[in-house]
């Protein structure tokens, strides 16, 4: 199956679950933001969880099918046309040769379409997620253009459950590496406050307004490995969240990082929109 | 020497070998790194190596937290610093005005001459104590301090790809056109950001730069070599 890509919105790039292989090399993980959501429309169309998909962001897009096939679109609250005519998200549809598929505005910050077979695309490091900064893996390494023609290869149909990911209205944090430079006012008030995801936040980082964490003030570490969800604090005092594009070295003091189940719920939320995070450990305990 | 386990979730953690960059401390952190990425079967999933510390991400399924930290324990106490070879890579760079886009302030601020700033800059040899930043970057140390100088003010949008610039005490190459404000004093036709073994450095190689023509530049279709450069 091809498919055309006739307006690719704003950022639309084909992402996996990521690479890990190349951290010790300064190759980031990169890979969906919301990973939960690829696997279960991978699991939708009965391919197996880790197969690529294209990673729709905020404003959706538009795509022709060339021949025939099945395929998902897998988000919150997601209106999609096809051929003019409403369909329903997070459902596995048969498309025709020539059909037009539209995905409207999305109410999150991302959604996926996945289409049945393994979409085609380059490997970089064992992963097709497209890594935009250096220009590798996905679709040429960049984002997707008007007139673009993807192709997915057939592949056996795979049968597994996965649940949709249900948004966490609280994200889960444990303490990082330097969470006790920090002090007892900070650690308090990063729970206790809503913070802001600014407008300055894409793949790379989410940046925090809100409460300034100033304990740590003017503090740089010596740099050292970091792993996407990692909530860093820059000199600012404005925590920023690493996400899945994120260097994998940084020399900020680092002070949590998100559980590994949320990163998804964080990762939808809109820029302008608020979040609120909820400690997940034993404070009596050591950390 | 002992290190601290820090936290870091339920799936890494960080372990730090105290607050001193040193050679030494880099040989223990390399030992335990490289021993690490044999056990990626029994649940160590990642290893990032880093001047004084290691993050590990691990599998909590096959290893717990507490298994990981026994299993770093064993590995230290069979540590040598004779057990992996350490590399030396002869980098090729053309120190020409074409690419030295910084030349006139490097002079004027270490007051050497362009022949003298070279020289010292590729009599050198310079220890990878780690990778990072942007796939390819390499972290030396060692560089000869006659000729640091501090970063630019305002730094520049896109550096060229493949760049080898001074930023302070510190001098390395740029794999990528990214922004960034180290001084500007050559560049080098290596590819640093292609997939896999291909002109791979690793942390502990020892690099050289060695300077080229612009011809030699131009013409350049070379692979890195890698060659033992002591055990």
């Amino acid at each position: 199956m091809n498919i055309e890509i006739l307006h690719p919105g704003v950022s639309s790039t084909i992402q996996d679950l990521g690479r890990l292989n190349g951290l010790a090399y300064g190759v980031p993980k990169c890979g969906a933001m919301d990973p939960l959501l690829l696997k279960y429309g991978n699991a939708l169309v009965g391919n197996p969880i880790s197969y690529p998909g294209i990673e729709l962001t905020i404003s959706g897009g538009k795509f022709k099918f060339l021949n025939d096939g099945h395929c998902a679109v897998v988000g919150n609250s997601l209106s999609i046309l096809l051929n003019g005519v409403t369909r329903l998200g997070n459902q596995k549809m048969e498309v025709k040769k020539g059909d037009v598929l539209s995905v409207g505005h999305l109410q999150t910050r991302y959604a996926y379409l996945v289409t049945q077979g393994r979409l085609e695309a380059d490997s970089y490091w064992g992963s097709f997620s497209t890594y935009e900064l250096v220009q590798r893996g996905g679709y040429q390494g960049r984002r997707l253009l008007k007139g673009d023609v993807l192709s997915v290869k057939k592949t056996p149909e795979t049968v597994q459950k996965v649940n949709f990911p249900v948004k966490k209205e609280l994200i889960r944090v444990y303490p990082g590496p330097e969470f006790n430079l920090f002090s007892a006012h900070d650690i308090t008030h990063f729970v206790s406050e809503f913070f802001n995801v600014s407008i300055n936040s894409n793949r790379m980082g989410y940046r925090l307004d809100g409460k300034i964490l100033d304990s740590v003030k003017n503090l740089s570490i010596i740099s050292a490995g970091v792993i996407p969800g990692t909530i860093q604090v820059p000199p600012s005092g404005y925590p920023i969240v690493l996400m899945a594009d994120s260097p994998c070295t940084g020399g900020y003091p680092r002070f949590a990082v998100v559980h590994p189940e949320d990163i998804g719920s964080l990762a939808q939320i809109l820029p302008g929109e608020d979040v609120k995070f909820i400690w997940c450990y034993d404070q009596d305990k050591e950390v | 020497m002992k290190f601290n386990v820090k936290p870091y979730g339920e799936n890494a953690v960080f372990l730090e070998f105290g607050q001193l960059i040193s050679k030494d401390t880099h040989l223990e952190i390399k030992f335990l790194y490289r021993e690490l990425r044999k056990h990626a079967k029994i649940g160590v999933v990642a290893v990032i190596p880093s001047y004084c510390g290691l993050t590990i991400l691990f599998e909590p399924k096959k290893l717990s937290k507490y298994e990981l930290i026994e299993l770093c324990q064993s590995i230290q106490t069979n540590f040598s610093s004779q057990t992996y070879s350490s590399y030396r890579v002869v980098i090729p760079v053309c120190y020409a005005d074409r690419f030295a886009l910084d030349k006139v302030d490097l002079m004027k601020h270490t007051c050497l001459s362009w022949e003298e700033i070279v020289e010292i800059h590729c009599q050198t040899k310079y220890l990878v104590y780690m990778l990072g930043f942007v796939p390819g970057f390499f972290y030396l140390g060692g560089m000869d301090e006659r000729i640091a100088i501090p970063r630019k003010e305002t730094p520049r949008l896109k550096v060229p790809k493949g760049a080898v610039a001074i930023g302070d005490k510190q001098t390395g190459v740029y794999p990528a056109e990214i922004s960034g404000g180290w001084q500007i004093i050559g560049k080098t036709p290596v590819n640093f950001i292609s997939d896999q073994a291909e002109n791979q450095i690793e942390m502990g190689d020892t690099i050289v730069f060695e300077p080229i023509s612009i011809d030699e530049y131009d013409n350049y279709t070379g692979r890195i070599k890698r060659e033992i450069f002591e055990h």
